[in-house]
């Protein structure tokens, strides 16, 4: 019996093939689609979770509230919390304290020097908490002493090549550190960090080296908010239990402190679901996540809804067959049977097809979105990989098929021998809710689609209030204390005099970077002020090199200066009416005056996915980022005298530089990925439905040839039977996107919620994606339309 | 063997009842070869699709064997159905997809016949209509004749107490048609099956030993054709 049902549905497949095509391809498609994302979720859900102890580990933040309103938060706290909640809490077992030392550092061992940004200061117990395994060094002990370091596999193979590094000396010179070029011992080489990890070091220095700098003082205290401090609950606790104390701890230690909340971020959930200042590197956003699970969804909606269809109009097809077994003794159960049996060999096939796909696409698309991708089963599931995707065919195989089965079956036999059961087939109803459904999910995803552009558009193309045009940054070079000039000075000096070069400035950070300084300390005729100011040291011309205006006053007089400029968001925090009347008030930051200079734009310096914040500049000349503004059109000879220049003024310092616009709107990475990732299954699953489609209208024309024939010898025209067949089609195209519209309206304003600036939402965008998707549908089929309207109508009614 | 008393089949429209069959009293004993004969839309066909269990009437009673059919369950039919009757088609009805062998086996595949046994009677079935050499050509391969033997074998594979067959010659020409005719005749005299025919033609009808005539979904005494 089943070697029967095989047999005929492998020779149906094989009969019709174009059929069967479109059948196996739009499911393999869609499976495949389903595949390559369920990759890309498992990955970006997969973050930390490597962890032994991943389930017992938080990090504690901070939210900074001033008269109840909340002003920032962030992802690093004070070194005494940790310590202090440890003491105090016993939900809490052990913590870590992680200090960035940022912005970057240059390691240099003999003569190879690499610039590295991911370099932090560790505490021991870090080893302990995080599985990040040590290759060699003892993790117990690795980070006790004071200028011990332990660095990451990478790094070792960079500086030693195949030489055993422990034991050996690196010397690591940043500005965080006084610009001292101080030596390191390597005491331990951990496996290089996964990449679905939140913090990435690449050198970890031991934490006690801190205290030769800063003191031990600095462990106690509650305002410096420098510290991603971990912590280890016990395997039963409560972490809002653990939360709980919080409050009262910081109050006792701090009974006149700011009104600042500490909190849990479970480590598992800070790579999607925190979007917190500070962060150690820039997160993802489950937002994104969730849109691609419905589209993997969707995409597979409108491979099954093909499915169904054709399959249950093939049926129709087949009535005969049908009453032809029925009347040879075959009960309603096993016609079903053997529906659902050919219906699993098509999804067998499909299956199988779209597993060969996914293995031949997985390498693009992560290259494409920079996820790794192991193997098939390695990246989804691991062991469970293969019992998934049989109880996923399962199920799919017996979902998809009923429908039609039951169809099928319930037709009496002296109907379907006659063939009776065109006409008036039960499925149309169904059919029509079906094929609308897949009208809405194409509206949805072109006007989701054509939003998600125009905003990432739009943040590109907003006017920034500063001009990042022909903007080369170059990174200052590690520093040389005792030197009379500083570096800024010396490299103005060399490179102004270079032809084609028109300013160049400094800046502790550059726009499109996070500006990680920041205050609540600020005071006007000691009266406090409400807010958390941003702080950035620039050079005097950084203003003008860039084109920011100033509403009132100017730039500071010198690099020695105590002045301030201000931008107009921090004028209106300090209470100033105008920004005339800022100028020349005192202004005192932990009682010390300063006095206001001037009073700026707001620009954006971040990006624009955040509001501008208040920003305080102060003067300075000793800058991490060499701003080099140009008018030369050709910048090759620029950029190699720039860089003869710097590799002869800082001797064993990489040269290193980007340009601004790249960089900037390298800023909005994970929009252009999500947008390109996005588009890319909306186009799939439009391909989807259109070749679902193409098959639908041949059926549906078909079974009124006799009908066009007619029409056609009492007078119709052409384009009165294009109409007469389009016009079905053109009512659920419309039925789809009303339904599309205020899903896509709610989906897309929740998107755009995440964002400072952002564009509207057009009603246009509707109308055009549903006129799009009825075009494209009457394109397709009035492929098939036409083919029957220009068929002449004597073949089509000698068949009767 | 078959007993119809006071059978009625109607379709309810919105004000309207249209009968196909209205009080229809007939009974057929075994061994019998009869032919019903009326022109269309007398209810010929739904009278052999009553009979055959493939359509239920809308009220009377129907005894198969003295078994009130109009009381079994659609299991207790469907038993009936694979033991007792066999069908030919005017348009044959094969699968387009299987092969003659195929087709033949297929009844005995949902009668659960084990392979070994399927395979002696197919080809005895084979054997028999002397199809042995086109066991593997597709029906469309066939002649319209050669497509009716098949159709007939396959009724037959069961060995089925009756068949009914609605205008099984309606598509053939004479020859076939006779050839047709003369296998039923043999079935009916040497095997004892009971067979019941739809036809338009005396001469198909002059095989059988009994005719019926219909007429607006009655029975009538004489042939409406001869009436006019």
């Amino acid at each position: 019996m089943l070697k029967n049902y095989i047999k005929i549905a492998l020779r149906n497949i094989r009969k019709n093939p174009w059929f069967s095509a479109i059948n196996i391809g739009g499911l393999a498609i869609g499976i495949t689609a389903c595949l390559l994302i369920a990759q890309y979720v498992a990955f970006e859900t997969s973050y930390d979770d490597f962890h032994q102890k991943s389930n017992q580990l938080y990090r504690i933040s901070v939210d900074m509230y001033e008269n109840g309103v909340l002003q920032t938060q962030s992802a690093r706290v004070a070194p005494a919390v940790a310590t202090s909640f440890t003491d105090e809490i016993p939900e809490i077992d052990k913590y870590a304290r992680l200090i960035i030392l940022g912005p970057d550092g240059v390691l240099t061992s003999g003569d190879k020097a690499i610039s590295e940004p991911d370099i932090y200061l560790a505490e021991n117990s870090f080893l302990d908490l995080f599985s990040f395994p040590l290759l060699q060094g003892d993790p117990a002990q690795a980070l006790t002493k004071p200028f011990t370091v332990v660095i990451s596999q990478n790094t070792a193979n960079s500086l030693f090549g195949n030489e055993d590094p422990i034991g050996k000396t690196i010397v690591i010179n940043s500005d965080n550190f006084d610009g001292q070029s101080l030596d390191y011992e390597v005491t331990g080489v951990m496996k290089n960090i996964p990449q679905n990890s939140h913090i990435q070091p690449e050198v970890l220095i031991s934490y006690s080296t801190l205290h030769t700098f800063v003191g031990n003082m600095f462990d106690n205290s509650w305002t410096w908010s420098e510290t991603y401090s971990y912590v280890q609950l016990n395997d039963q606790a409560d972490p809002e239990k653990a939360e709980s104390f919080f409050s009262d701890i910081y109050k006792r230690s701090n009974p006149n402190g700011p009104d600042w909340r500490y909190h849990l971020q479970p480590v598992t959930e800070i790579h999607l679901h925190s979007e917190l200042q500070h962060e150690a590197t820039a997160n993802g956003n489950a937002t994104y996540v969730y849109f691609m699970v419905l589209v993997s969804v969707l995409i597979l909606i409108v491979g099954y809804i093909n499915y169904t269809n054709l399959t249950t109009l093939k049926a129709e097809q087949r009535s005969t067959e049908i009453g032809i077994r029925k009347v040879s003794g075959a009960n309603r159960f096993q016609l079903m049977v053997q529906f659902v049996m050919e219906s699993s060999i098509i999804n067998f096939t499909a299956l199988i097809l779209a597993l060969s796909l996914t293995e031949v696409f997985s390498p693009y698309f992560s290259s494409l979105f920079g996820i790794p991708v192991t193997s098939l089963t390695g990246s989804l599931g691991g062991i469970w990989f293969w019992p998934i995707m049989a109880g996923s065919f399962i199920i799919l195989t017996v979902l998809s098929s009923l429908y039609p089965a039951y169809v099928i079956s319930r037709l009496t036999p002296s109907e379907t021998i006659k063939g009776k059961v065109t006409s008036n087939f039960s499925g149309a109803r169904l059919q029509k809710v079906l094929v609308a459904t897949q009208f809405a999910v194409f509206v949805l995803l072109l006007s989701v689609t054509f939003t998600i552009s125009s905003q990432i558009d739009f943040l590109k193309t907003q006017d920034l209030g500063f001009n990042s045009e022909q903007v080369l940054i170059v990174k200052a070079p590690k520093s040389v204390l005792g030197s009379g000039e500083s570096d800024f000075t010396v490299f103005k000096d060399k490179v102004s005099s270079i032809a084609g070069v028109t300013g160049v400035s400094g800046s502790e950070t550059v726009p499109g970077q996070e500006i990680y300084r920041f205050t609540d300390q600020i005071r006007i005729n000691q009266t406090p002020v409400n807010g958390v100011f941003s702080q950035l040291a620039v050079t005097p011309d950084y203003f003008d090199q860039y084109g920011i205006t100033f509403l009132a006053g100017d730039s500071f007089p010198d690099p020695d200066s105590q002045d301030w400029v201000i931008n107009q968001k921090a004028a209106e925090i300090m209470g100033f009416e105008t920004a005339s009347e800022a100028i020349g008030k005192e202004v005192m930051i932990n009682d010390h005056p300063h006095s206001i200079k001037g009073v700026i734009t707001n620009y954006h310096h971040e990006n624009l996915k955040n509001a501008v914040e208040p920003v305080i500049f102060s003067a300075t000349d000793d800058a991490n980022y060499f701003s080099v503004k140009t008018s030369a059109a050709d910048i090759e000879p620029l950029l190699s005298s720039v860089g003869t220049n710097y590799a002869s003024l800082f001797p064993g310092s990489p040269f290193e530089y980007f340009f601004l616009t790249d960089f900037y709107n390298q800023k909005y990475e994970l929009e252009d990925q999500f947008s390109l990732l996005f588009r890319i299954f909306s186009i799939l699953s439009i391909v989807i439905a259109l070749i679902g489609l193409l098959g639908l209208s041949g059926f549906s024309i078909h079974r009124r040839t006799k009908e066009i024939g007619i029409r056609k010898v009492l007078g119709a025209g052409i384009g009165n039977i294009l109409l007469l067949v389009s016009q079905e089609f053109m009512i659920l195209v419309l039925a789809g996107s009303a339904v599309a519209a205020p899903l896509a309206w709610y989906l897309l304003n929740n998107w755009l919620s995440g964002f400072a600036y952002k564009t509207e939402i057009n009603i246009w965008i509707f109308g055009i994606s549903a006129l799009l998707a009825l075009m494209m549908a009457l394109i397709t089929i009035s492929w098939q339309a036409t083919k029957a309207a220009i068929a002449n109508p004597v073949d089509s009614l000698r068949n009767e | 063997m078959i007993k119809l008393v006071d059978i009625d089949k109607y379709l309810d429209k919105k004000f309207q009842r249209t009968f196909i069959l209205k009080g229809i009293d007939l009974e057929i004993g075994q061994g019998e070869f009869v032919s019903v004969m009326g022109p269309s839309g007398a209810g010929k066909s739904t009278l052999l699709n009553i009979i055959g269990f493939l359509d239920d009437a809308n009220s009377g009673e129907y005894y198969f064997f003295d078994e009130p059919v109009h009381k079994l369950n659609e299991k207790q039919k469907s038993q009936y159905h694979k033991s007792h009757i066999g069908f030919v088609f005017q348009a044959y009805h094969l699968i387009d997809e299987l092969t003659v062998y195929e087709n033949i086996e297929m009844p005995l595949l949902y009668r659960k016949v084990k392979g070994s046994e399927r395979k002696s009677m197919v080809a005895d079935m084979l054997d028999r209509f002397n199809i042995v050499a086109k066991k593997d050509l597709f029906p469309h391969q066939l002649s319209g004749g050669q497509q009716q033997l098949v159709g007939v074998a396959r009724a037959l594979i069961g060995s089925p107490k009756l068949i009914l067959a609605d205008e099984p010659t309606g598509n053939l020409h004479s020859d076939q048609s006779t050839e047709i005719m003369e296998l039923f005749k043999q079935l009916n005299e040497e095997d004892g099956v009971t067979i019941i025919q739809v036809t338009h033609s005396e001469k198909m009808a002059s095989y059988g030993n009994r005719v019926i005539n219909m007429q607006d979904g009655m029975l009538v005494e004489n042939n409406p054709y001869l009436a006019e």
